[in-house]
């Protein structure tokens, strides 16, 4: 049913954080014996027993193993084999050149078994997990692979629990933190509104032994244009003009990938409120956003929030 | 919860997981203390030593060596035995120790496999730079070739060196990288620079952490153990019998394999003693490596050390007994011949210095476990001297017995690979976590 790729899409979670393997361990038992189907959990080492608890099958990842060490042994003895008995016999000291000397090319039909075995069960691994060099990673917690452990279940899935049930069942299994509509993201998107929000929301810092980093403001600031007023007036109204008004509603766009409570607040003030009024935006309208807030150029079209925005107002 | 009521915790000083991952980024995310670039720039100095007098060598040919007729392997295979050996440990702590479930090897294990393959890198240039013409050093692979239909020689040892240390070297680069994914996953999503989030997220290959990942993770790296271990047994059992399949006097026994798996070890130990003692003390790691990490690794050192001293006396035994006099002749001189000052020192440094293991005191008092482990990485540069030199210089016709000193280019070419390890070491440990975050993270809380 749902692939194990640690790649996510654009799926929403539900997402218990935890700061112990054991209550993480007990909030699977009791989440599965109420019959909750969890998507995956998510830990920064690995927790013994997750995967049993979570129900999952040990891999076959073993056998393929076995099958490359046996072609591994295999290719050693031909290539031996061929080369040295049948290709070009080298007799040395008179001695047979015949299947007995095969003992002597033991050594190498080893090491080849080895390099098949380790190479061809890395490179499947890499496989079935959906690694490569250079995707995106999907994360729902900046912290996952630091301290936090969480527990994700795909809200698109049908449950037997209502949603707040299941927040409130997560809560009482000692989450220190519950979220109900997670929506994966990447570390390239804004580090400062990431680095923001987290200090607005849990008062034990990042990084507790260290004076805090100041995090430079990035490259896409500096080089931004500082708009006189009437440039910032001119802006406003194109903005106005092609994403309409708000008309009192306002959604939570901290959902839209990119966007971190500051910035949200920023966007609040240049009159974008809704979802419906970023799924409008021209290319025009963009590049007056990016300008007038001093947004990182072109990462509004990079993190596609248009069609971000069009899922998030169908929901 | 794992707890082992005979040990004392494997990390002090009450760390938390965000402690962890601080305390092991922080080399990574700062600037590089002014002690890095002490030992970073000797680094780079003796790997111009390196580039130097490997360039004379083939500019001027391998006549700039004094190996000769007679002593045609001189300080090169010693060294590249050297270096070999000193792979070992690595493999024998990330590896052996991981299947017998020891898990004090996680504080040390991302270190010692790294000196590994650094060390795998300097052996291999001497067997290359061996050949002289470096440029056909192709030849030893099994490729249709352009002189009839000759093929490499499966039967010979030194082919299968080739098969063994090209294998160790890409099966240990592999079990390292793996073993890196999800702390260069920690490093990324910490990072603060696009340089940095870009080149670790690239190396992390989208690793996140998922339960389902994890497990498969642990599987290939419990099988990969598991091939790593008859494999680093191999290596240098393959490279023993470089020597053992020879018939040359001293050479031609039976106990090379055991002996040279456990001087390998040994002397392996010996380097990430020393690394780790030095790493621990710059970058403040003391409640990562222990005095119970130092302990467990110098009781090992007297293991493998008392291992490799019998086998030093029971050569001398099986020479004396065998009713053969050139075995006889050949251990008589290396005890008594013009090579007897490395014989002894070998003694010394093998035989006898790691016996102060036995006490409590040793074991746990860095400074000198440390001394103890600069004895034992020459004692065991000096047995392969002896093994190679001594055996060679005077063989069956005592008209071709020569005396072999080394001349300033084989001098260099060896202090060079000093230099090459020492720039791989420092710059992983300014761009990689020394320790590996996500083990430690499961034994912080075993204690409880």
């Amino acid at each position: 049913m749902i692939d194990k790729s640690i790649q996510l899409d654009n799926r929403k979670f539900t997402v218990g954080t935890f700061d112990d393997s054991d209550k993480l361990l007990h909030a699977v038992d009791t989440l599965r014996e109420k019959g909750v189907k969890i998507f995956d959990c998510y830990t920064p080492f690995p927790v013994h027993h997750l995967d049993h608890k979570l129900g999952y099958h040990r891999t076959n990842l073993t056998i393929g193993a076995f099958l490359c060490g046996m072609l591994g042994s295999l290719t050693g003895f031909t290539l031996a084999y061929y080369m040295n008995v049948v290709d070009w016999p080298m007799i040395i000291g008179g001695k047979p050149q015949d299947i007995t000397v095969v003992t002597s090319f033991i050594p190498v039909i080893f090491e080849l078994t080895i390099l098949f075995t380790a190479f061809g069960m890395v490179i499947m691994f890499f496989a079935r997990t959906g690694m490569i060099h250079g995707i995106k990673e999907d994360l729902l917690d900046r912290r996952q692979t630091d301290d936090h452990m969480l527990l994700a279940i795909d809200n698109a899935e049908d449950q037997n629990l209502s949603n707040s049930e299941i927040q409130s069942l997560l809560q009482s299994e000692g989450a220190i933190e519950v979220r109900g509509e997670v929506v994966p993201f990447n570390t390239s998107h804004t580090m400062e509104d990431e680095f923001a929000s987290k200090e607005a929301a849990s008062s034990d810092a990042l990084v507790d032994k260290e004076p805090k980093k100041k995090f430079s403001t990035s490259t896409g600031k500096k080089s931004a244009i500082k708009l006189s007023e009437s440039e910032r007036t001119e802006r406003l109204n194109i903005i106005k003009s092609t994403m309409g008004d708000a008309g009192g509603a306002k959604d939570d766009l901290k959902l839209i990938s990119g966007v971190g409570p500051k910035y949200e607040s920023t966007l609040n003030e240049i009159g974008i409120y809704t979802f419906d009024q970023v799924s409008k935006m021209t290319p025009e309208a963009i590049k007056a956003v990016e300008e007038i807030t001093n947004y990182f150029p072109g990462r509004i079209e990079r993190d596609d929030w248009i069609s971000q925005a069009n899922n998030l107002k169908n929901k | 919860m794992y707890s082992a009521d005979i040990r004392q915790p494997l990390v002090t000083g009450g760390k938390t997981y965000s402690d962890v991952t601080a305390d092991i980024c922080r080399p990574i995310e700062n600037k590089p203390t002014s002690s890095w670039w002490m030992g970073f720039s000797l680094g780079v100095l003796f790997l111009l030593v390196l580039v130097g007098t490997l360039t004379w060598t083939v500019w001027e040919g391998i006549g700039t060596w004094n190996t000769n007729k007679s002593v045609m392997w001189g300080w090169d295979i010693t060294n590249f035995v050297f270096w070999v050996g000193i792979g070992h440990a690595g493999t024998l702590i990330s590896a052996i120790l991981l299947l017998f479930r020891q898990k004090w090897r996680m504080s040390i294990n991302r270190s010692a496999e790294a000196m590994t393959i650094f060390a795998v890198f300097c052996a291999a240039i001497f067997p290359l730079f061996h050949m002289g013409r470096v440029w056909l050093g192709f030849w030893p692979l099994p490729l249709p070739n352009a002189f009839g239909s000759l093929w490499v020689n499966f039967n010979s040892p030194l082919l299968w060196d080739v098969f063994a240390i090209s294998t160790y070297l890409s099966v240990s680069l592999v079990f390292w990288y793996l073993g890196l994914i999800p702390d260069i996953a920690t490093v990324r999503d910490r990072a603060t620079s696009k340089a940095r989030k870009f080149w670790y997220g690239f190396f992390a290959m989208g690793w996140n952490g998922s339960a389902k990942s994890w497990g498969r993770y642990e599987v290939v790296a419990l099988i990969l153990a598991g091939i790593s271990t008859p494999l680093v047994l191999s290596v240098h059992t393959i490279v023993s019998m470089d020597f053992a399949t020879s018939v040359i006097p001293g050479w031609h026994t039976t106990i090379f394999p055991p002996y040279f798996v456990a001087g390998a070890i040994f002397s392996g130990f010996g380097m990430v003693l020393t690394l780790l003692l030095i790493a621990r003390h710059v970058m403040n790691y003391q409640d990562y490596i222990t005095t119970e990490h130092l302990e467990a690794m110098t009781k090992v050192i007297l293991l493998t050390g008392s291992i490799v001293g019998v086998a030093y006396i029971t050569e001398f035994v099986i020479a004396a007994y065998s009713g053969y006099e050139y075995e006889q002749y050949a251990f008589a001189n290396r005890m008594f011949g013009p090579y007897a000052w490395a014989y002894w020192t070998m003694m010394f440094c093998n035989l006898m210095a790691p016996q102060v293991f036995w006490s409590k005191w040793a074991r746990t008092t860095p400074w000198f476990i440390f001394v103890v482990s600069i004895i034992v990485n020459i004692g065991m540069w000096f047995e392969r001297f002896v093994i190679i030199v001594t055996s060679l210089h005077r063989d069956f016709l005592p008209s071709s017995w020569v005396m072999y000193h080394a001349t300033w280019v084989e001098v260099g070419i060896f202090l060079g690979t000093f230099g090459l390890f020492f720039t791989c070491f420092f710059l992983f440990a300014k761009f990689l976590p020394v320790i590996n975050m996500s083990e430690i993270k499961t034994i912080i809380k075993d204690k409880e």
